[in-house]
């Protein structure tokens, strides 16, 4: 109690009268007074001097707020340019649309012309009698996609001519295989081949050939 | 310039409010800090920390305190923090001459004082700083401390009953001009 006195004493909370009592008579007290006091006086003064941070502090409050900007700014200028690669692939891909077929000259059969045309189809007249032979060479070299039997009345036979039995052999080759195709053919005796001026294929897709075995 | 259009200019994001700000509290703040974790480097570290803090939240102060004290909470919960933090790698360490200030080595008064100091609580010399080194009255104490004055004159009498003992051992008196 009488050292929370003289402290409150010496922050002048409390009047000279309110512990001078205490004082006087009490020389413990008063040393204890002095001491303190004493103390207090060698605290008030060393107060040191502080750095001055004005400058590097709202300098540095500052660099965030333009950084924030400044990432921002590259923010949009990405996602221009994401857009505006997007939208001229996506032109790209629209001219595209229409399947892009690339063209190469064919290899030109034995005996035939160059060819490229604007059809992929091959039509070959061959004897019945050689249907085996056909038959062999289809096999090794494609698919037989579709056989047609009946009486002939295509325009490639005189309409006065009585009709005759007919088959027909849609086949259909890879296009490197058409030249292999084409030779082996032209090897049958009497194998009539009706080449297009040109043939376009692409490195895709397969070629028809439409065989026509006839009755001689 | 006023409490309030300060802090509104600080709200605004205003630069001359902020070096206003710094420079009419960096002392008083420095000074605590110091006392509190004892160190020039780390007590400037959390000076900037303090303000840096101050402008990114000022938006959240809400007038409820004075601006000071809201500064004073910031930088003491940043400065008990790194001391959490120094605690943990002071365990390995052999006890240091306490980064004495270059201030109080020529006098003998002071240095016994700081040696004093050093062997208080944190909140005994977050006391006697307030009180004796910065000389705030109680009720400013009490209000920085969200304590009641009562109990601010309690705590200064026992902190400066403990430092008093403290120097004592180190002959603080005898140095001192005249008998008591």
């Amino acid at each position: 109690m009488m050292k929370e006195k003289i402290t409150e004493y010496i922050d002048k909370n409390l009047s000279k009268e309110e512990v001078e009592e205490l004082l006087k008579d009490n020389p413990e007290a008063l040393e204890y007074y002095h001491q303190i006091l004493a103390m207090k006086e060698t605290l008030t003064d060393m107060q040191l001097r502080s750095p001055d941070v004005s400058s590097k502090v709202v300098e540095k409050a500052r660099r965030p707020f333009v950084f924030r900007y400044r990432y921002v700014l590259v923010t949009i200028s990405v996602a221009l340019i994401v857009s505006i690669l997007f939208i001229k692939n996506y032109r790209e891909n629209l001219a595209l649309k229409e399947p892009e077929v690339t063209l190469k000259t064919a290899p030109v059969p034995p005996g035939g012309e160059s060819y490229m045309d604007a059809t992929q189809q091959i039509d070959v007249e061959i004897k019945k009698s050689d249907e085996e032979t056909v038959s062999t060479v289809l096999e090794e070299y494609g698919d037989i996609i579709l056989i047609e039997e009946g009486e002939n009345e295509d325009s490639r036979h005189p309409p006065e001519e009585p009709p005759k039995p007919t088959k027909i052999i849609h086949y259909s080759i890879k296009p490197e295989n058409i030249q292999k195709v084409m030779e082996e053919l032209q090897k049958i005796e009497g194998a009539k081949v009706t080449f297009p001026e040109h043939l376009p294929y692409s490195s895709e897709e397969r070629i028809e050939i439409i065989i026509n075995l006839f009755e001689k | 310039m006023e409490e309030e259009k300060l802090v509104k200019n600080l709200k605004q994001g205003d630069i001359e409010a902020r070096e206003f700000l710094v420079v009419h509290t960096q002392s008083y703040l420095f000074n605590v800090i110091f006392q509190v974790v004892r160190d020039r480097a780390l007590a400037e570290d959390i000076l900037e920390e303090t303000f840096l803090k101050a402008f990114k939240y000022i938006k959240s102060f809400k007038g409820e305190s004075r601006l000071l004290t809201w500064l004073y909470r910031i930088a003491m919960n940043i400065a008990k923090e790194e001391l959490k933090k120094e605690k943990r790698v002071e365990l390995t360490k052999i006890p240091q001459d306490e980064n004495i200030p270059a201030e109080f080595t020529l006098d003998e008064k002071k240095k016994i004082i700081w040696e004093g100091l050093s062997h208080l609580s944190t909140e005994d010399r977050e006391i006697i700083t307030l009180i004796d080194i910065q000389g705030l009255p109680y009720d400013d104490v009490s209000y920085v401390l969200g304590i009641p004055e009562g109990t601010v004159k309690s705590r200064i009498a026992r902190a400066r009953d403990r430092l008093r003992e403290e120097i004592l051992k180190n002959n603080f008196f005898d140095k001192i001009n005249g008998t008591f």
